[in-house]
């Protein structure tokens, strides 16, 4: 369970004070799938970054299984996110210089693997992203979709308390867009915890429950009693 | 650190290494490979010009040890006593004692002097040795340039050293040299107010001063010439076997000589000037190399600053994913090593492979010496620990700065 507590931010812009999220509260239960809405500048990336660590300026407070994870020091926050987050970007975030397997493993090396296991790991990971043909292309030889699935493979490597995701589809065309939604709805039939923000409707009707925000603030919060999950049925990735 | 961080850190240096653009790769190892040479080679220059001038005289003429007469004497007391020392020591290969007398020499002596003509002469060290023993210390026939060396004891013949002969010195002034001399010539010295006709019978050539601007005569004509005593040479050149210590050789010598005579080893027997050169150059070289240093340190710290600027987002990613600070410094850490081991590995190849060889082989014509490279293990060994602790060092810099700033900045490109 992840918890968000009066999460205030506030940037200056143009020599103005901006509160870009407005005592923002969220609590999303394991094994949930939740999806953040809203327009564009919104603030839902702000939120997401606050959740994951990835921002450390904010005032409120984040507790993960109800410990405190705001406030870490910078190398124990990468400490926690090598351990417990996984987060997938909206351009892939992929190392160019490392093989499809190299990116997977090398979150399996840093939680101390040797190198033929991390390896290994990175090759099933790539496999259950049905990647198991490209484990040795550099991301420049990989399409959008299957750099987005080695950020994927990447991020639930090490199997993550909570999966976050900041509109993975959004550079894919509809097919792209539906394989991965393919995945993360299997991940999390597996128990995966998974926060995403989408702009695209459709994908939101497939989570459990729908966060819309605006002007820095939660403006509703829905639970999806039937989640549609049919809709990208014929993409489905075994 | 721990080790696994240094592992991966390693491994991730290693990866981006592998896959970066080979001419980049290439153009930093080159850098490195010029910045190690010019650390080495610029400085050994420098210094093998003493070196060489320095090795020259000892070959040429002092031999490993040189037995001089004692400051305001004007020759060596009961040489002889010395000299059977030498012949009965096994650590002493060769000595050659030798006589000197100043004289006035003249050239072109025989040609019919117009009213405004001068007969050209030239001031010169007259040396009376034992043409064997000062070949075997010296060897001096091997300096011959022209004509030839003694055979056996020859009276009226000479060997000339090319400093006092015009045709080798085209710089000299009138005064200093004389002309026409060529094997077969004659040349008149001045002895005891008369004079006495040499015929030349070779020419030597050495870049040390006191080899080349001598009159050789064979030493029993020399002590017949000038009267002088077989007991009182001037200087006794020695050689020692191989593999002795001058040291040792000096204490025996000393012992023999007593107060007789002043018994130097050759470095001794230079006196300070040399010293005192090689020291400035030596500064000199180092001024240069510590220029060398910073250049190349400046240089790796751009080529990472820049490479680190333009990679932040992924060092961002990395940090994202729940990289360590340490091991992405390590990673750069590992490409700053590589660069530089890999830089200075072709600088030994080409400087052991190809510039000493080259160097010893044809050594820098200096008017004073043979210029060599003086390159010694040591002196390597040491210019590699400072070239690779420098670039090491500048290479870290611009990473544990970039590293430091906020993850999210840092992908975002913000800042
Ligand atoms: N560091 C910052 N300085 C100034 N303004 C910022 C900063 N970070 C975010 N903002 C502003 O805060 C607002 C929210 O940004 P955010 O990226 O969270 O929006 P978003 O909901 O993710 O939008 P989009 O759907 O376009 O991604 C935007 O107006 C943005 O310009
Ligand atoms: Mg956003």
């Amino acid at each position: 369970m992840i918890e968000a507590k009066n999460i205030t931010k506030i940037v200056k812009s143009g020599g103005a004070d901006l509160k870009i999220l407005n005592d923002v509260n969220l609590t999303v239960g394991d094994g949930e799938f939740t999806a953040i809405i809203g327009r564009s500048g919104a603030g839902k990336s702000t939120l997401l970054y606050v959740l994951s660590l990835l921002d450390a300026n904010f005032e409120g407070e984040v507790f993960v299984a109800g410990n405190k994870i705001s406030q870490l020091p910078d190398q124990e926050r990468v400490e926690y996110r090598l351990q417990n987050l996984g987060f997938i970007f909206q351009e892939y975030a992929l190392l160019p210089e490392l093989t499809a397997t190299e990116n997977v493993a090398l979150p399996f090396l840093m939680r101390g693997l040797g190198k033929k296991q991390a390896f290994q790991n990175a090759k099933e990971a790539l496999a259950q992203v049905g990647l198991e043909k490209k484990t040795e292309n550099l991301p420049a030889t990989l399409s959008g979709g299957e750099q987005q699935r080695v950020a994927i493979a990447r991020a639930i490597a090490g199997k993550p308390k909570i999966l976050f995701a900041d509109e993975p589809t959004a550079n894919l065309d509809s097919v792209r867009a539906c394989e991965i939604m393919a995945i993360f709805l299997r991940l999390n039939r597996g128990g995966q915890t998974i926060i995403l923000i989408t702009h695209e409707d459709e994908l939101a009707q497939m989570t459990h429950r729908i966060v819309e925000m605006n002007d820095g603030k939660i403006i509703s919060d829905k639970q999806i009693e039937n989640p549609r999950v049919n809709l990208c049925a014929k993409h489905k990735i075994s | 650190m721990d080790l696994n961080n240094l592992r991966i850190g390693l491994l991730l240096g290693f990866w981006q290494l592998k896959r970066a653009n080979a001419w980049t790769t290439f153009l930093i190892v080159f850098v490195m490979t010029l910045t190690f040479l010019n650390l080495v080679v610029v400085s050994g220059i420098l210094i093998g010009l003493v070196q060489g001038s320095s090795d020259s005289y000892q070959r040429q003429y002092s031999g490993d040890i040189l037995v001089d007469k004692n400051p305001f004497t004007k020759y060596i007391s009961k040489g002889n006593d010395i000299l059977s020392a030498a012949k009965d020591s096994k650590e002493i290969e060769a000595a050659s004692a030798r006589y000197l007398e100043g004289a006035v020499v003249q050239s072109d002596f025989t040609k019919n002097i117009k009213a405004n003509e001068v007969t050209p002469q030239a001031a010169a060290t007259i040396a009376g040795i034992e043409p064997v023993d000062e070949d075997r210390v010296t060897g001096l026939s091997k300096l011959v340039v022209a004509g030839k060396y003694f055979d056996r004891s020859e009276f009226n013949s000479a060997v000339i050293g090319s400093g006092l002969l015009a045709e080798y010195n085209p710089n000299a002034i009138l005064g200093e040299t004389l002309k026409n001399v060529v094997p077969g010539s004659k040349v008149r010295i001045s002895v005891n107010g008369g004079y006495i006709d040499l015929k030349i019978k070779g020419i030597v050539k050495s870049k040390v001063g006191d080899v080349n601007r001598r009159i050789y005569i064979d030493r029993d004509y020399f002590t017949q010439l000038y009267g002088r005593s077989i007991n009182n040479p001037n200087e006794i050149a020695i050689k020692i076997s191989p593999g002795v210590r001058p040291e040792s050789v000096k204490l025996l010598l000393q012992a023999a000589a007593q107060e007789n005579a002043l018994v130097q080893t050759a470095r001794e027997s230079q006196g300070s000037f040399l010293k005192d050169i090689e020291a400035t150059f030596s500064l000199l070289g180092g001024v240069i190399g510590g220029i060398a240093i910073m250049v190349s340190s400046i240089t790796i710290f751009i080529v990472i600053f820049i490479n680190a600027l333009t990679r932040k987002k992924y060092i961002g990613i990395l940090k994202a994913i729940g990289i360590k600070n340490s091991v992405i410094a390590a990673s750069y850490l590992a490409q700053a090593l590589f660069y530089s081991v890999a830089g200075i590995s072709v600088g030994l190849m080409l400087l052991y492979g190809s510039i000493k060889p080259y160097f010893d082989a044809n050594p820098i014509n200096f008017p004073f010496s043979d210029g060599i490279l003086a390159v010694t293990a040591t002196g390597v060994a040491w210019r590699v620990i400072i070239l690779v602790g420098a670039t090491v060092a500048a290479g870290i810099l611009p990473i544990l700065f970039i590293v430091r700033k906020n993850t999210l900045n840092l992908i975002l490109g913000r800042e």
